[in-house]
């Protein structure tokens, strides 16, 4: 067993108590809901960037900023569903 | 007697856009495209508290190679991965653990090269025959613009240093003004002797020694 197993199972054991992966699986929800959050700010961001100068061609960077927050809150979704 | 030469004088020039005296070669005079870093009297663009009359005579952006630097560090984190599940054994860990964690590690390299893209594409210096204005988003949440009339510009100066610079004719336009701001720098920007001699050409007369 390696040192990393042996420390999970520390954890394990006391189960009752505390269950490593329930904590590590709120760490990973809180980081995704930051990220989605992270992901809205930058679409706001490109929407006023581009408004400082007219006729740049911003939709390919809108199209990726709206394919960047589907993605996020699907990846939110999925670690609450599998996790 | 008859004149066998007469000096032109500069100073009875009108001011007005007038590129006539700049020799801009064909590359200079390419279609504005998405990744334009250096472009005349582009069409179609738009400063939002341009007036009626003012014409756009410079967009300019930092060279593309000065992406370099976040393309290749952003390249090597999307290998981490690959590498660590090469070298390292992470069956202890339940596979969706596994799976959540290689896709957030690849949407934040995506965060990181995204956002230093948009700083890139959203940097911009604007020559107008009226004013310069620099534009500045130094991150995601700030937005920075200074802007100086022609007529409170001082000097101007080019500067190219290094050899990537050097190699790519890339560098500094430094614009000392009487304003507010001692300064404005264009920084990395293509051909900095041209858009040094493009500023300069636009400086009302009397500002010229």
């Amino acid at each position: 067993m390696t040192p990393f197993e042996q420390f999970i199972q520390n954890f394990n054991l006391s189960g009752n108590v505390f269950n490593f992966w329930i904590f590590i699986k709120i760490l990973f929800v809180i980081g995704f809901a930051l990220y989605v959050a992270f992901a809205a700010i930058v679409i706001r961001q490109v929407r006023i960037m581009s408004e400082v100068v007219e006729g740049l061609s911003v939709w390919p960077l809108r199209f990726f900023a709206w394919i960047h927050l589907g993605v996020a809150v699907f990846v939110l979704l999925l670690s609450l569903t599998i996790l | 007697m008859p004149d066998i030469f007469v000096r032109p004088n500069k100073k009875e020039k009108n001011f007005e856009v007038d590129l006539d005296n700049v020799h801009l070669t064909h590359f200079f005079k390419k279609p504005f495209s998405f990744l334009t870093a250096f472009a005349v009297q582009p069409r179609n663009l738009h400063y939002e508290d341009q007036e009626k009359e003012e014409k756009m005579v410079l967009f300019l952006r930092r060279h593309f190679f000065t992406n370099m630097g976040w393309i290749v560090i952003a390249f090597c984190l999307a290998l981490v991965p690959i590498f660590a599940f090469s070298f390292f054994s992470f069956k202890s860990i339940p596979l969706s653990y596994r799976f959540l964690g290689i896709v957030g590690w690849y949407m934040i390299v995506f965060a990181y090269a995204f956002e230093r893209f948009l700083s890139w594409f959203f940097n911009i210096n604007i020559v107008t025959d009226q004013r310069i204005i620099d534009i500045n988003f130094p991150s995601i949440l700030y937005k920075d613009i200074s802007e100086c009339r022609l007529e409170n510009i001082e000097d101007v100066s080019s500067k190219i240093g290094g050899f990537a610079r050097s190699f790519l004719n890339y560098g500094d336009v430094l614009i000392q003004t009487a304003g507010a701001l001692p300064e404005i720098n264009f920084e990395s920007i293509p051909f900095p002797d041209k858009a040094a001699e493009i500023i300069n050409d636009l400086i009302p007369p009397g500002r010229k020694e």
